[in-house]
């Protein structure tokens, strides 16, 4: 999905790209920080960012959004504003540690986990989240595999 | 993503499978819009110009919405705690919770709650007296009472669950944005996330009047409050690193405290800071007092929460815990040993602490066993009182202490020991009085005054008491108007009457009482998250992050700075680090009488000397012109030598004879992008012009001498003046920031003594030796600025005194505009 499908960017086409992504982005936020409320505030921090300064017509909107919110979520923590009194969080909560998946995420740090999160579950290629989290494109690929290594290697022994 | 030696580690499918928040929450409910807050990006090349950003993205708070908000409120209920310390608390009672680790006393001292372990489970169990029996209240753990005793507000989880006391009902739940809660009145706090919030009686609002500013929290944080509600800290930590903000809460601004580790909250608004080479105690008056003699652990606050109680280990059944508020060591407490934590009742009659078998509570009592058959303090007083050699008291003390703790201090010309204290064991009780005023010269003792003559009199005296006998030990004597440390000040009061020592912030100059008014800076809400700040005298207006302390400085000019200017120093050991410079932009208006352009002005002012070098100049565009800004360095610094980076922006205003010059300090630091994105938001204006009003007349003026007490002055007289005219024969060293308008009209008074009446001087500072004046020869004649407006606030005068001569001749020059 790409802004320039839209004629003009208005602040309801944006809530409407946002809506679309929010699935891919929140998933993807979530196994980064690992927190679902975090996750949240921050992926809803990226779309007030959008609101305000919209990103450029060819950018990939859900890469765009993974990029802002990990960045809101890892930088921000305190800033977290009051939960609303609901029981979603501890549903995902508790999700997210069923997964296959948790155990192994949690050995990698969090900018381990955002780069391998991009590449396999967002699809996003090596170029794309060296440009998103400025980095250089072999520090991509060096990533990937240390994290790989590491999860494997647990998972073998397990 | 396969797995070459097995399963595939399925990610993509793995998070496809987890539930997401209800649709309605993809969107967070609409608030207003972030401050658009400038962000200056200056590089380097001859001519900048500063771009303006209207967002500044992540490292600003996000602004709540307007919304109404609760403020602090008095609790009628609330009991005044104890101010004396027990003597002992050594009547275990019983109770019955093994698994207890905290403990928080009801403010009316009726109870007490505990986070104990219940099957497995943290629960919350209240302790009421007499019989102390524990009622169960919820899960949850680390319970803390509101003022009125009325409400337990308890975690559970991340969620901070408030209930009704008595009942254990649950009242309301708010979950914080980051761990922590307290209770001001019965109002609860919490964190919401980019300020403070408030609950009460069901009721969420908004609770400080400020957005803290959040720029150096790195790593994980947590937010808590002092017993009463009334400070509050932020304290983050990432790896070894402990970042520790401290504000007020009604306020909501918070400060840097470079250097401090995590507070110790007691039950008022002190914060205990342990260290590993000193202590530093920040009380409620913002005075910070550090020690590095104190016994070696903290053990438990006063029950007023004043005073913070240390011990030495001890392997004994009992431990002795001394009373420190931050200058003086005060009374002891003879507690069980072994105490991890625990709190006195605010009644002062009990102690509850966790022990190593858990939950122990003890009843307290204000008489110590030991002082048995000894005499009493009033008792040695009139000892004292009756030899007749105190003639005057400023100020008394006195101490009960041990032989052996003043004995070495009885040596030396300035003492004497009388025979009968050669016998004395060393743990035997005496009493030490202290008087400050003047007293005979005891026996035996030879303090001279001047050198050579002993002195009949000394001010100040220690008599030594045996505490037995009431027999007189010894004494030792000297000049001065207190005791300053050994051997009085850093004594321990074994007495169980010791005397509490209310904390009085040490003295400094007497306030500046004047009818004049008091300089006000204007501030106000530029945007959310941005305040301005203007000065119509000075001709320019600026913002600054709203969580910054704006001051005045000068004429026309402020200082904005991260850090509370209300914090002052009790104590010459300062804390480690305390010599770091807050971050600040210092704005002042400088004089150009010459009308020199921009650079020659420069080059006439910003040369570099001994401990400031300029390491970079370039132009820059900024309020719409051309400025020169000047990347320097100052140093070295204390404590480590480091050299501090200083970015001034020289500025032209509207008038062609005064230059802006804006100081970033220290420029490297994390707040580099607010400094610069402030100075990017400079605008400036032609300044206000100084008030025409003159209604303090020259008769009014003359007469401070005609009428005085100190007599007539041989010729006295005054003359309207601009403060450029007068101050050109000031005092002063080259050109520095403005103090007052140049146009400004003022009185310039000069008064000679000659042919003045009988006994007429001029008054002397002490200390000084101006031109003329030699072996402490009177001056003879003073020249001085007065205001000559009851709207001036009478900033920047200056006077000038000598020996040399009869009358100074720069006022002959000066043109009288006056009438």
């Amino acid at each position: 999905m790409r802004l320039d499908d839209v004629a003009l960017f208005d602040p309801e086409r944006w809530e409407l790209l946002y809506r679309r992504a929010f699935p891919d982005v929140y998933r993807a936020v979530l196994a980064t920080v690992l927190d679902p409320e975090v996750a949240l505030d921050a992926v809803q921090d990226a779309f007030e960012v959008g609101l305000r300064r919209p990103p450029a017509n060819d950018v990939n909107v859900t890469g765009w959004l993974f990029r802002v919110a990990v960045r809101r979520a890892l930088r921000a923590r305190l800033r977290r504003p009051p939960r609303v009194s609901t029981e979603y969080p501890d549903q995902i909560q508790r999700a997210l540690q069923r997964i296959e998946t948790h155990e192994l995420l949690k050995l990698l740090t969090a900018r381990q986990r955002s780069i391998v999160v991009a590449h396999y579950f967002l699809g996003l290629p090596h170029e794309e989240i060296a440009q998103m989290l400025g980095i250089r494109r072999g520090t991509v690929g060096a990533t990937i595999a240390q994290a790989l290594a590491r999860m494997r290697e647990v998972e073998s022994d397990a | 993503m396969p797995d070459r030696r097995g399963r595939p580690i399925n990610i993509a499918d793995d998070l496809q499978s987890l539930p997401l928040p209800p649709e309605q929450n993809w969107v967070r409910p609409r608030r207003p819009r972030r401050s658009p807050w400038p962000l200056a990006m200056a590089a380097g090349g001859l001519v900048v110009v500063v771009i303006v950003v209207s967002a500044l993205n992540g490292t600003r708070p996000t602004q709540q919405p307007e919304e109404a908000t609760l403020t602090a409120q008095s609790v009628a209920a609330a009991p005044e705690p104890q101010h004396t310390l027990p003597g002992q608390c050594d009547e275990r009672l019983q109770v019955n919770a093994s698994a207890a680790t905290s403990v928080a006393w009801a403010p009316d001292s009726s109870a007490f709650a505990i986070s104990d372990v219940v099957d497995g489970r943290a629960r919350v169990v209240v302790m009421t007296a007499p019989d102390w029996r524990g009622r169960d209240v919820g899960e949850g753990s680390d319970p803390k009472w509101s003022a009125s005793s009325a409400k337990l507000a308890y975690l559970r989880g991340t969620t901070v669950v408030i209930a009704d006391a008595a009942s254990g009902r649950e009242l309301g739940k708010v979950t914080p944005g980051t761990p922590g809660f307290g209770w001001n009145g019965d109002t609860l706090l919490y964190w919401g996330g980019t300020t403070l919030r408030a609950w009460r009686d069901g009721r969420d609002a908004r609770f400080a009047a400020h957005a803290p500013d959040l720029t150096p929290i790195r790593g994980p944080s947590e937010v808590t409050f002092s017993g009463n509600g009334a400070r509050y800290a932020i304290v983050a930590r990432e790896g070894a690193m402990i970042t520790v903000l401290y504000g007020d809460t009604a306020d909501g601004r918070v400060s840097l405290l470079p250097g401090l580790p995590a507070p110790l909250w007691s039950p008022a608004a002190n914060a205990l800071f342990t260290g590993s080479d000193q202590v530093v105690l920040l009380r409620a008056e913002k005075h910070l007092l550090a020690s590095e003699s104190l016994p070696s652990r903290f053990a438990i606050w006063s029950p007023d929460g004043d005073q913070a109680l240390f011990g030495a280990e001890s392997s004994g059944a009992s431990w002795d815990v001394v009373a420190w508020d931050g200058q003086k060591m005060g009374a002891s407490v003879r507690i069980a040993s072994g105490m991890r934590t625990g709190a006195f009742s605010p009644d002062a009659s009990y102690l509850a602490g966790i022990y190593n078998d858990g939950l122990r509570i003890y009843r307290c009592s204000r008489s110590a066993p030991t002082t048995a058959g000894l005499i009493t303090r009033d008792q040695a007083k009139q000892i004292i009182q009756r030899g007749g050699d105190v003639i005057r008291v400023n100020l008394e003390d006195s101490k009960l202490v041990r032989w052996t703790d003043v004995a070495s201090v009885l040596t030396g010309s300035w003492a004497n020991v009388t025979s009968e204290a050669a016998d004395l064991e060393p743990s035997a009780p005496v009493w030490l009085l202290m008087y400050a005023g003047e007293a005979k010269q005891p026996q035996g003792t030879n303090l001279e005054n001047p050198p050579g003559v002993r002195s009949p009199t000394v001010s100040l005296v220690l008599y030594v008491l045996d505490a037995k006998s009431g027999h007189l030990l010894g004494a030792r004597v000297a000049s001065g108007t207190w005791w300053i440390g050994q051997p009085f000040e850093s004594l321990t009061d074994r007495a169980p009457d010791a005397t509490p020592h209310p904390f009085e912030p040490r003295a400094t100059a007497p306030p500046f009482v004047t009818p004049r008014p008091t300089p006000t800076l204007p501030v106000s809400t530029a945007a959310p998250g941005v305040t301005r700040v203007e000065s119509a005298p000075g001709g320019w207006r600026i913002d600054f992050p709203e969580g910054w302390w704006p001051t005045r400085s000068g004429f026309g000019g402020a200082s904005l700075s991260t850090r509370d200017p209300a914090f002052g120093f009790g104590s010459p050991i300062r804390p480690s680090g305390w010599t770091w410079t807050p971050p600040s932009l210092r704005i002042e208006v400088w004089a150009n009488p010459g009308q020199l352009d921009l650079n020659a002005w420069v080059a006439a002012n910003f040369a570099d000397n001994l401990v400031t070098k300029a390491i970079d100049r370039t132009q820059v565009t900024i309020a719409g012109t051309t400025a020169i800004l000047l990347r320097r360095s100052s140093g070295p610094q204390p404590p480590d030598n480091s050299m501090l980076a200083e970015k001034t922006w020289i500025v032209p205003t509207t008038r062609a004879d005064r230059v802006l010059v804006i100081t970033a300090t220290p420029a490297d630091s994390v707040y580099q992008s607010e400094l610069d994105a402030s100075v990017a938001s400079l605008a400036v204006f032609s300044p206000q012009a100084p008030s025409p009003t003159i209604d303090i007349s020259r008769q009014q003026v003359l007469e401070r001498w005609t009428n005085g007490p100190l007599g007539t002055p041989g010729r006295v007289e005054a003359k309207l003046v601009k403060w450029s005219e007068a101050n050109a024969g000031g005092t002063g060293n080259g050109l520095a920031r403005l103090d007052r308008d140049p146009d400004q009209l003022v009185w310039i008074v000069a008064v000679s003594v000659a042919g003045g009446s009988p006994g007429f001087t001029l008054p002397s500072r002490r200390g000084s030796s101006p031109e003329g004046v030699r072996g402490g020869d009177p001056f003879r004649w003073t020249l001085y600025v007065t205001p000559a407006s009851s709207s001036d606030d009478g900033n920047g005068g200056w006077s000038q005194s000598s020996g040399k001569g009869d009358w100074p001749e720069f006022f002959d020059t000066l043109v009288d505009r006056c009438c």
